[in-house]
């Protein structure tokens, strides 16, 4: 039997303790389960394959943060199609409290362009100051302020609205 | 204070984020297994490009530093850059040859797989189409699909995933040092190992059902089945060189199964020992 290596120990802690926070990071900024655990997995991917990196950093957790949120980005250059993530696997979610929050919040984030999704959810959920979020996104800090306010205008606007359900009725 | 900061706290949108999320839990082995089979992948390709960068620049540089005069970039100098960092950099995956049958293109995964399906089946590749399967390199050691049996689409999924021989071997480290010879190597047994991949239940978290492939008194692989309310899942795995083909079918016609996954036919179009043909088919040749 095998001992396990240092690093795969570490590794394996980390993705014990993490996986769900950037699971749950990923789902807001992908709106599916099924792109969230693909974005999950590059970032986790490219964690590994560089993990000397990742435990040298000083955040290592807001490092492989930073790596969901590039391929989160780099994934939306590569796709131009406009996504209607929660009408695709709805049927993902795991008895949440509040089905209606979810699908209305997903919908509205899904609305946003993708650099004004990673904004919000890095600045509200992330709870990442402007500084670190200008510094993740390679925006200027008064871009991140102009963006987090356009992004939360329209949020509020289309929460205020009734979301649509997939079968077209309305709540 | 800032009018993006009123909106927050009048829309109470971190109390929302919550909500919305409470009760999302990630598939926490699936993703370390598959990170660590990936990421080790990565290492060599990035081992591998690296060198052949090197040895290219080496010999470029060679044959311009006399016409030109100039000092050559040097292997040190690539790898330096290469591994220079900030927060969040994305890793450079160069294309590498195939180091073995494991890292098989998907493209050819999938002509394999279709020539092993049982009559009648078909598969609809997820990434590419069939006639592009060729040329579909950029992925490797995977291939999944939507089945269709006896022309009715959308019944189930497969996938098939080829282990290289260090992802399970989880005790040894598969490259360049990663930790400081001052580390403790910790003795926690977390990381699953070639027996655990195929022992029963080995990493397996109460499978519905389990059974060890047995060669000369030692399990080669295994067969096991979950269940997710109408959710079956029937997955083999069998050692094959000093890899191992994972084969997995779902009456599902989600790309990740699960708990909540659509449930797209009664059972799995293909039976337990229709997936080990399949595991047993000529991968590693």
């Amino acid at each position: 039997m095998h001992r396990p290596s240092p690093a795969d120990v570490e590794f394996t802690e980390f993705v014990t303790a993490r996986s769900t926070q950037l699971y749950r990071t990923a789902y807001l900024l992908a709106g599916s389960p099924d792109r969230a655990e693909d974005l999950v997995q590059t970032a986790l991917t490219k964690a590994y394959a560089a993990w000397w990196r990742v435990r040298r950093a000083d955040d290592p957790v807001a490092y492989v943060h930073g790596v969901l949120i590039k391929a989160f980005l780099s994934e939306k250059r590569r796709r131009s199609s406009g996504e209607l993530p929660v009408a695709t696997t709805p049927e993902r979610a795991v008895h949440p409290p509040d089905p209606a929050d979810r699908l209305a919040l997903i919908t509205a984030l899904a609305a946003l362009a993708p650099v004004d999704r990673a904004v919000v959810v890095l600045r509200f959920w992330e709870d990442r100051s402007v500084a670190q979020t200008a510094t993740d996104l390679g925006l200027t800090e008064a871009a991140v302020k102009n963006r987090s306010l356009r992004a939360l205008r329209a949020l509020r606007t289309h929460l205020a609205e009734p979301t649509p359900l997939p079968n077209g009725s309305t709540r | 204070m800032t009018d993006a900061d009123d909106l927050v706290r009048d829309d109470d949108l971190r109390a929302l984020m919550e909500r919305a999320v409470i009760g999302l839990d990630a598939p926490t082995e699936r993703l370390r297994t598959r990170a660590v089979a990936g990421g080790r992948r990565q290492r060599r390709r990035l081992r591998l490009g690296t060198g052949l960068v090197a040895a290219a620049t080496i010999a470029v540089g060679a044959m311009a530093l006399p016409q030109l005069g100039a000092a050559p970039t040097t292997a040190h100098d690539s790898t330096v850059d290469s591994q220079s960092s900030s927060r969040g950099e994305e890793i450079h995956e160069p294309d590498a040859p195939i180091v073995g049958w494991w890292d098989m293109p998907a493209g050819r995964m999938f002509k394999q797989l279709e020539a092993l399906l049982p009559p009648g089946v078909e598969m609809t590749a997820y990434g590419f189409r069939p006639e592009s399967a060729d040329d579909h390199e950029s992925d490797r050691g995977w291939v999944g699909g939507r089945l269709t049996v006896d022309g009715i689409e959308g019944t189930s999924s497969i996938e098939v995933l080829l282990y290289p021989p260090d992802s399970m071997q989880a005790g040894v480290p598969a490259d360049q040092p990663e930790y400081s010879e001052t580390d403790q190597p910790s003795a926690t047994p977390t990381s699953p190992g070639r027996t655990d991949l195929v022992s029963c239940p080995g990493n397996l978290v109460n499978p519905d059902s389990c059974e060890e492939i047995l060669e000369d008194g030692h399990s080669v692989g295994r067969m096991s089945e979950d269940r997710y309310g109408d959710l079956v899942i029937r997955e083999v795995s069998l050692l094959q060189e000093e890899g191992m083909v994972y084969v997995a079918a779902a009456n599902s016609t989600s790309e990740k199964w699960g708990r909540g996954s659509n449930v797209s036919a009664a059972q799995p179009p293909l039976s337990m020992e229709q997936l080990r043909a399949i595991a047993e088919g000529p991968w590693a040749s």
